[in-house]
């Protein structure tokens, strides 16, 4: 498994709206239960997206105005790192 | 059977409904309770069905399409977020039970504005007068016993004006009417999913500008560690699993919709309206409640048979194969101030799959019962 990127969003809907947006601009994105480790508050989603689509990614959510939480980078080993804003 | 209580819930749907439920049964569970196919399914079912009201009713964000369970749910999220006890409410004189029983809960003090039928312009002047010493406004845009067609749109402009808080009750507007949420500026718009939307039973939609006070508390799939409801839509007003396959119904019939429009469905109700309408009235035998104005009402007509009670006549219409709605129909209050409590109405309520021949054939029956009556 190569490593991938979450981008944490306040809720399921918000997820599944910037998830929308990122396949409509033709980046591959899917929505994602969140680790627990990611979201210490409880249950959350997430958008899934490989690491090369990570500036694309931002680029069009800021363009949306579709406001996202905290960036995780999943490693292929399963360890979880936070990726600066 | 020739179904003409569409009013109270959309028996005529589009075809694409009831496979759309039974996919759902077989192959959703609860969205946002997992990662799994199935959950991420009803999770993506259920966006979908927001996007889609967000679509046709302009909303600018899905997250502010709150599934409810009705509208009468939508509603009591709304007036317990909006009324404080106590407080002082303008209602238009045609309200449903769904809101007036939620305000007199909370011991809010009305002020009905119970001007004529069909009289949109006395509305709008009694309105305008009272909406000063208001601390908040509920008006439906329809009334679910006479069709009749309130100025919504100019009692938000009021709302706008003095600074006051608007719930609508679209009950019998949603997918009928055009509804611009945006432009509207209204505060909460609530609505069934199984009336005019043609979903089914058991759904609704709660359209929302802003923040809300949760009805109910309890799982949102969502920050699982607070012991408050999360602060954000849809999760705060979504508490317990969501009935995903009427969700996936609802969301099949705002497909159907978003295709056709809401003006094909206003003009073939109303089409329908007037062929059954005009025999009605020929025959002499029955006091009608019809403005005659496309503008002032939608497919739903209120009659009183002149010799008959309502009740017996709805009966004897269930008998011959005719399914009508006769009584108060929850809405007590519109009968008060059209003077039709004491007796009640029948009302015909159109759908656009009843067929030009099933209103001919209606009035005809209409025509036999009163005949022997």
């Amino acid at each position: 498994m190569n490593s991938h990127i979450i981008i944490l969003c306040r809720s399921l809907t918000r997820t599944q709206r910037a998830a929308a947006a990122l396949q409509s601009a033709g980046v591959f994105a899917s929505v994602t239960k969140a680790p627990q480790r990611a979201n210490p508050g409880g249950c959350a989603y997430g958008v899934k997206i490989g690491e090369r689509n990570l500036a694309a990614a931002r680029e069009v959510l800021r363009r949306e105005n579709i406001a996202c939480g905290k960036l995780f980078r999943v490693l292929p080993n399963g360890a979880l790192e936070e990726v600066p804003q | 059977m020739i179904y003409l209580d569409t009013a109270a819930t959309s028996l005529l749907k589009p075809e694409t409904v009831a496979p759309a439920v039974l996919r759902a049964m077989g192959h959703m569970a609860s969205p946002g309770r997992g990662g799994h196919v199935p959950a991420m399914e009803a999770a993506a079912c259920c966006y979908r069905c927001r996007e889609k009201a967000a679509n046709l009713f302009h909303v600018a964000e899905p997250e502010r399409v709150v599934l409810t369970f009705n509208a009468t749910h939508g509603l009591n999220i709304a007036i317990r977020s909006l009324v404080r006890p106590g407080a002082r409410v303008l209602i238009s004189g045609y309200e449903h039970n769904a809101v007036t029983r939620p305000l007199h809960a909370l011991r809010a003090r009305l002020s009905v504005v119970n001007t004529p039928l069909y009289q949109p312009e006395a509305f709008l002047r009694e309105a305008e007068a009272r909406i000063g010493r208001a601390d908040a406004v509920v008006c439906t845009q329809v009334s679910n016993v006479f069709g009749y067609i309130l100025p919504v749109r100019e009692l938000a402009a009021l709302c706008r004006v003095q600074g006051k808080p608007l719930i609508v009750d679209a009950s019998q507007s949603a997918g009928v009417l055009p509804l611009d949420f945006e432009a509207l500026g209204a505060d909460f718009v609530a609505m069934p999913g199984h009336k005019g939307l043609m979903g089914p039973q058991g759904t609704g939609l709660l359209l929302c500008k802003n923040d809300a006070r949760p009805l109910l508390y309890g799982g949102s799939g969502s920050d699982s560690r607070a012991q408050d409801m999360p602060d954000y839509l849809p999760d705060r007003l979504e508490a317990g699993t969501p009935n995903v396959c009427g969700v996936a119904g609802l969301s099949a019939a705002l497909d159907w919709l978003l295709a056709n429009g809401t003006e094909v469905v206003r003009t073939a109700e109303w089409a329908r309206l007037r062929a059954l309408a005009e025999p009605l009235a020929a025959s002499g035998r029955l006091r009608l409640f019809d403005s005659a104005s496309e503008a002032l009402q939608t497919g739903v007509l209120s009659v009183q048979p002149l010799a008959m009670d309502c009740d017996l006549f709805a009966q004897a219409l269930a008998e011959a194969g005719v399914a009508v709605r006769s009584g108060l129909h929850c809405a007590p209050l519109a009968h008060l101030t059209a003077g039709t409590v004491e007796r009640g109405t029948v009302r015909f309520s159109t759908s656009p799959f009843n067929s030009r021949l099933q209103m001919a054939r209606a009035a005809e029956i209409c025509e036999k019962i009163l005949k022997k009556a």
